[in-house]
């Protein structure tokens, strides 16, 4: 134990009265090297002026720094995820509403009636000359089939207007 | 803390208009028209075509037919309607190319009607014709001779269906 009557500082004290010191100068402990009651009697210390106030100067001082020394939120590495969600929930929206939309439309295309018009019988005419151009395609064969199709094309033409004309 | 006018907030309006500006394009193309207009586009182009044929204007011809042939009909009109108005309109289209000389373009044509669909039917039937007819023309006689062979068959099952209704309706 050491000696109170000594009157030579040993380094643990001078080192505390380091901190005291800028503690009482700057109301911080950067070091750690006070102890906790000490810096809580500096605090004291501290702030025992005129009703405990700081002053604007020194409010400004330890302001400034801590701001400088605080360290940065945690906004900005989040920030790159929150802006990617909030682009990805009104996206989804809308390609949403708008594979709704093209199915809409697919499902109109598909509930087309399903009843076709009925196709007239071919003529047995119009077969055998299709028989013909099948079997010899000769400029005969052709041109009678083009002429039997007219016919028919016609007729189907005309169930066509039965089933969709007005 | 102020806060400035989002640009993604305008970017997203923006896309909002591109994608519905799609989207109704896209119904309109497949549910705008008619299906009683599309009809009567569908005889209009026959007709057209006729006369231009007759008149010996052969563009004016393939101009009105390839416009039946490659329209999608409305959504109010059956599948089988458009897919028979289409193929009728691209076997015209192949017999207009043999008359030019020009068996490519038929056998591109009768493909491209085939390739809606192959049913039992006169015009399928009629498809096959005209690609065996523009093979031949190129050489292909095998090819060729297959397809008549399909024709033909579709020709024997659509008569046989005729003599069966034939003989039905003698025995009442």
């Amino acid at each position: 134990m050491r000696d109170v009557t000594d009157d030579d500082p040993d380094p643990d004290e001078l080192r505390e009265a380091e901190a005291l010191a800028r503690a009482l100068e700057r109301g911080v402990d950067p070091s750690g090297d006070l102890p906790d009651d000490a810096f809580s009697a500096a605090a004291l210390l501290r702030y025992g002026t005129v009703d405990g106030a700081l002053s604007d100067e020194r409010r400004d001082a330890i302001l400034e720094e801590v701001l400088s020394t605080a360290r940065a939120p945690r906004v900005e590495e989040r920030a790159p995820l929150l802006r990617w969600l909030r682009w990805l929930v009104p996206v989804a929206g809308l390609a949403g509403a708008a594979a709704a939309a093209l199915l809409v439309v697919q499902l109109q295309t598909q509930v087309a009636p399903s009843a076709h018009a009925e196709l007239p019988p071919p003529p047995v005419e119009l077969l055998r000359a299709q028989a013909s151009a099948a079997g010899r395609a000769t400029p005969e064969a052709i041109a009678e089939l083009d002429r039997r199709m007219r016919g028919y094309r016609g007729a189907f033409h005309g169930s066509l207007n039965e089933r969709y004309g007005r | 803390m102020k806060r400035t006018p989002d640009l993604r907030l305008v970017t997203l309006g923006l896309l909002a208009v591109v994608v519905m500006g799609g989207v109704g394009s896209c119904a309109a193309e497949s549910s705008g028209e008619d299906p009683a207009r599309w009809v009567a586009q569908v005889t209009d182009a026959h007709r057209v075509a006729d006369e231009a044929i007759a008149a010996g204007e052969g563009e004016a011809a393939r101009a009105a037919l390839l416009g039946a042939a490659e329209a999608s009909a409305p959504a109010g009109v059956a599948a089988e309607d458009a897919r028979v108005a289409r193929q009728d309109a691209y076997f015209r289209l192949a017999q207009i190319a043999l008359g030019d000389d020009d068996a490519e373009g038929a056998e591109r044509y009768a493909g491209a009607g085939l390739g809606l669909g192959v049913e039992p039917d006169v015009f399928t039937a009629n498809l096959y014709i005209a690609r065996g007819r523009a093979r031949e023309a190129l050489g292909r006689e095998l090819e060729a001779a297959t397809d008549y062979h399909e024709a033909l068959k579709i020709n024997d099952a659509l008569l046989a269906r005729l003599l069966g209704t034939e003989r039905e309706a003698g025995e009442r």
